[in-house]
């Protein structure tokens, strides 16, 4: 019963109907995808399209093609065509090894005997010798495109053993790419982590202003960090403008640099299996906080991005709240960079005279404060002590992907690639000629095997000897 | 009219010279006008990869960007790899008659477009570019040459009158050239997936991740499920004659409009290499 249900189920999973299937689901799929604007439900975009396709948007909805790649269709889709590869592969072994072995045998065979169960037998014209048939027999494949070696008195054209093996290695790479991008999506982590320069940020979730680990991440380095050492705001090498470029380092557990590295496009930061990107770049302003007595209670960077359409040019990230010593906030201060005017809009660099916006609310919302202190400058706080403008610097967004299964998934489609390329090129033929001389005259007897990548066809060789050999409509063992 | 662009014209010259010798060469069943034109298809290369070299020394890369160049380096490929086909096989001079109209409409295509020079960004400078364009180019090449022998596959096969079949009848057999063009479309899926594979490192060299479902991705990965869903039915379902042809035939069009249809009509990051912007 239960190896009848297996059976059932292999047979169907290594079905053809259901390969085909499936790739023609996934395709059509991607292809819907890609006329389908992507994001969440919720976003404006989604909610956009939705609001112009009124009659597709309820079925787009439903079946999740907003998030079509991580829709649950899709990666069961996904899942049973890695299972479906696995029962084909495992059907492409069995294959390959029979074909490997009959290549080996063949390669082996000994030239002296007969050719045992021949597939073709070709009875010559009488007028030739068993030497010469087979002399005519070389030259006729030779002219189709398979190549005879002699060897003794036999004809062999026998491909390695190996070139069997490429499409079973191909379809059991497809399988482990396929597992191991699954395994990448639990273990990955990736996130954008803002840094200014000369700061330094432990390489854990609250450094992150957007992260997204995979369930099974190992929960990051707490003991590694980042720190920016330095920006270039025009960094150019090799004659190209590499925009802005930030130097980065990564620090071990000891605050000991592991590496430092310029970043830019095309020269991304790897220090085991973490990769550091810097996609973009804004302004910072640190702050220092005096008390009602004038000392330095505390200083804060804040980062400021551009942005073309804010009244300014930048737009805050997150605001500062201060509280007092039992927890309650005692103001919310929001802290923007006033640019320089560039053109019709504003230059996104540090503006010749640097200042900063200064906009303080109540806990309950009401304006306390909105003006601007210049660097070194400082303002008084509603709520007593002042604070001031030490510097305006930049910062840099870093992208930190943590994904320990992209050299697997390197080394993966190297495998698949190199089976696919035996598919492709390597010939899988058997070709044995023997002559015998018998009563009848000279018999020509063929082993042939043309599986894969030969320039000919059975039918095509078939003629060709009967032609070459003068025994058109003579007898044939085919 | 620069250097570049004269040279330019004389190779499309060349090639709509060859189209027509293939048409009438087959059509007339004259045997010396196809083997000419696979003469003139060569002699076309000539011009047009002067007229690229002059580009490339005066640009400093290669024809990676813009439509121009994109299509330009896709005939270019196509061409080439049609006339050591038929050098190293004469009895396949005929298929020029599906494979060079291609290129034609290809070049054209790129004359009528902007010329315009863009530079190589700092996003696009890597020598991945090089090796992903490269397998791009050629697996197309791969591609356009199964179109071409599917075409000449479907005319002989629906020759019921027997006429076309005659005129065709110095190419190999239907069941080889039925073999052919899955050798070919093998070749161009293995092109195509290193295609893929180099771009996903390059990706995760550029941008930090190797697949995002961008457009382009998207679209080259169901390219290559189409060409698989090809060699399924031809290794596994053992789908033969016009049906499986119509398929090769179907399935470039489709390959080209990925390659220079989706950066236009999508919003795509990779839409530097077609339009020039910041890739
Ligand atoms: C990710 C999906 C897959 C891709 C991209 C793919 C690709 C290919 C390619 C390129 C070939 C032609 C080269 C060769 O002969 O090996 C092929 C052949 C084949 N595939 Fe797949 N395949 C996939 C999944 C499957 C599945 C799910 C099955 C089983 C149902 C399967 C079974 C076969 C078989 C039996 C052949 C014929 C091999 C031969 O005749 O030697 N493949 N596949």
């Amino acid at each position: 019963m239960i190896g009848r249900a297996w059976r059932v189920v292999v047979g169907f999973l290594a079905s053809m109907r259901t390969a085909v299937g499936l790739l023609l689901f996934i395709g059509v799929w991607s292809m819907v995808a890609t006329v389908v604007t992507q994001g969440a439900d919720s976003s404006s975009s989604v909610i956009a399209w939705d609001a112009t396709n009124p009659s597709f948007s309820p079925v787009v909805r439903w079946l999740g093609l907003h998030q079509a790649f991580t829709a649950p269709v899709f990666w069961a889709a996904a899942l049973l065509l890695a299972m479906c590869t696995s029962a084909c592969a495992w059907r492409r072994a069995k294959v390959a090894r029979f074909r490997a072995r009959a290549l080996t045998a063949a390669a082996a065979a000994d030239p002296l005997s007969p050719i045992q169960a021949p597939d073709l037998g070709i009875v010559c014209d009488p007028a030739l010798s068993g030497q010469r048939a087979l002399e005519i027999a070389s030259g006729a494949l030779e002219r189709l495109g398979i190549r005879m070696r002699r060897r003794g008195d036999m004809l062999t054209a026998v491909s390695p053993a190996w070139s069997a093996w490429g499409s079973a290695v191909f379809h059991w790479a497809l399988v482990a790419l396929i597992a191991a991008v699954l395994v990448g999506q639990l273990v990955r982590s990736e996130g954008m982590m803002p840094v200014a320069v000369g700061q330094t940020l432990a390489d854990v979730s609250a450094s992150y202003a957007l992260s997204n680990s995979g369930p099974w991440h190992y929960g990051g380095v707490a003991t590694r960090s980042i720190r920016l050492d330095s920006f270039d705001p025009d960094y150019k090498t090799g004659g190209i403008d590499r925009g802005a470029v930030p130097t980065i380092s990564v620090l071990d557990g000891a605050g000991e640099a592991v590496v430092t590295q310029r970043i830019y496009p095309n020269h991304m930061l790897h220090t085991g299996s973490l990769a550091i990107n810097a996609p973009a770049c804004g302004l910072s302003a640190t702050l220092s906080f005096q008390d009602k007595a004038g000392a330095e209670s505390g200083r804060v960077i804040r980062l400021v991005d551009f942005s073309q359409t804010a009244t300014e040019g930048t737009s805050p990230i997150g605001l500062l709240s201060r509280r007092d010593s039992a927890g309650r906030i005692l103001m919310k201060m929001s802290v923007t960079v006033p640019l320089d005017r560039a053109g019709q809009g504003f230059g996104e660099w540090i503006p010749k005279r640097p200042s900063a916006r200064l906009h303080v609310t109540s806990a309950d919302g009401g304006l306390l404060f909105d003006g601007i202190v210049r660097k070194g400058e400082s303002v008084d706080l509603p709520e007593g002590g002042a604070v001031r403008l030490v510097d305006i610097g930049w910062f840099s967004w870093l992208s930190l992907v943590d994904d320990p299964t992209i050299p697997v998934i390197y080394a993966v489609m190297v495998v698949a690639l190199v089976g696919l390329s035996v598919t492709t090129l390597a010939r899988q033929q058997l070709v044995l000629v023997t002559a015998t001389e018998g009563s009848e005259g000279v018999r020509l007897d063929v082993a042939l095997r043309l599986w894969r990548n030969v320039p000919t066809s059975r039918g095509e060789v078939e003629r060709e000897l009967r032609r070459a050999l003068g025994s058109d409509g003579k007898g044939s063992v085919s | 009219m620069t250097l570049e662009i004269v040279f330019m014209w004389v190779a499309l010259t060349f090639y709509v010279v060859a189209t027509g010798m293939f048409v009438f060469g087959v059509a007339l069943n004259r045997e010396v006008l196809t083997r000419r034109a696979v003469l003139v298809s060569a002699l076309g290369l000539v011009p047009q990869i002067v007229a690229l070299g002059v580009r490339w020394a005066r640009l400093g890369h290669g024809p990676y960007i813009g439509y121009y160049e994109v299509a330009n380096a896709l005939t270019l490929c196509t061409v080439a790899f049609f006339v050591i086909a038929a050098w190293r096989n004469p009895r396949l001079h005929a298929t020029g008659i599906g494979i060079m109209p291609v290129a034609v409409l290809l070049l054209g295509g790129s004359m009528l477009a902007s010329k315009a020079d863009f530079p190589i960004t700092a996003s696009l400078a890597s020598y991945w570019l090089f090796i992903h364009v490269a397998f791009a180019n050629v697996a197309f090449a791969a591609f356009a040459a199964s179109f071409g022998f599917a075409v000449v596959f479907v005319i002989r096969q629906r020759s019921t009158s027997g006429k076309w079949a005659k005129r065709l009848e110095r190419m190999p057999e239907q069941e080889v050239v039925e073999g052919l063009i899955a050798r070919l479309v093998l070749a161009g899926f293995l092109l195509w997936g290193i295609m893929i594979a180099t771009g996903a490192i390059w990706a995760n060299e550029s941008w930090g991740r190797y697949w995002s479902w961008d457009p382009i991705e998207t679209w080259s990965l169901i390219v290559w499920l189409i060409y698989a869903i090809y060699l399924h039915l031809r290794f596994m379902r053992h789908w033969k004659g016009e049906r499986l042809a119509w398929f090769a035939i179907i399935a470039m069009p489709i390959a080209l409009f990925c390659l220079v249809g989706i950066p236009t009509v999508f919003n795509t990051i990779h839409a530097g290499y077609i339009g020039g912007a910041e890739g």
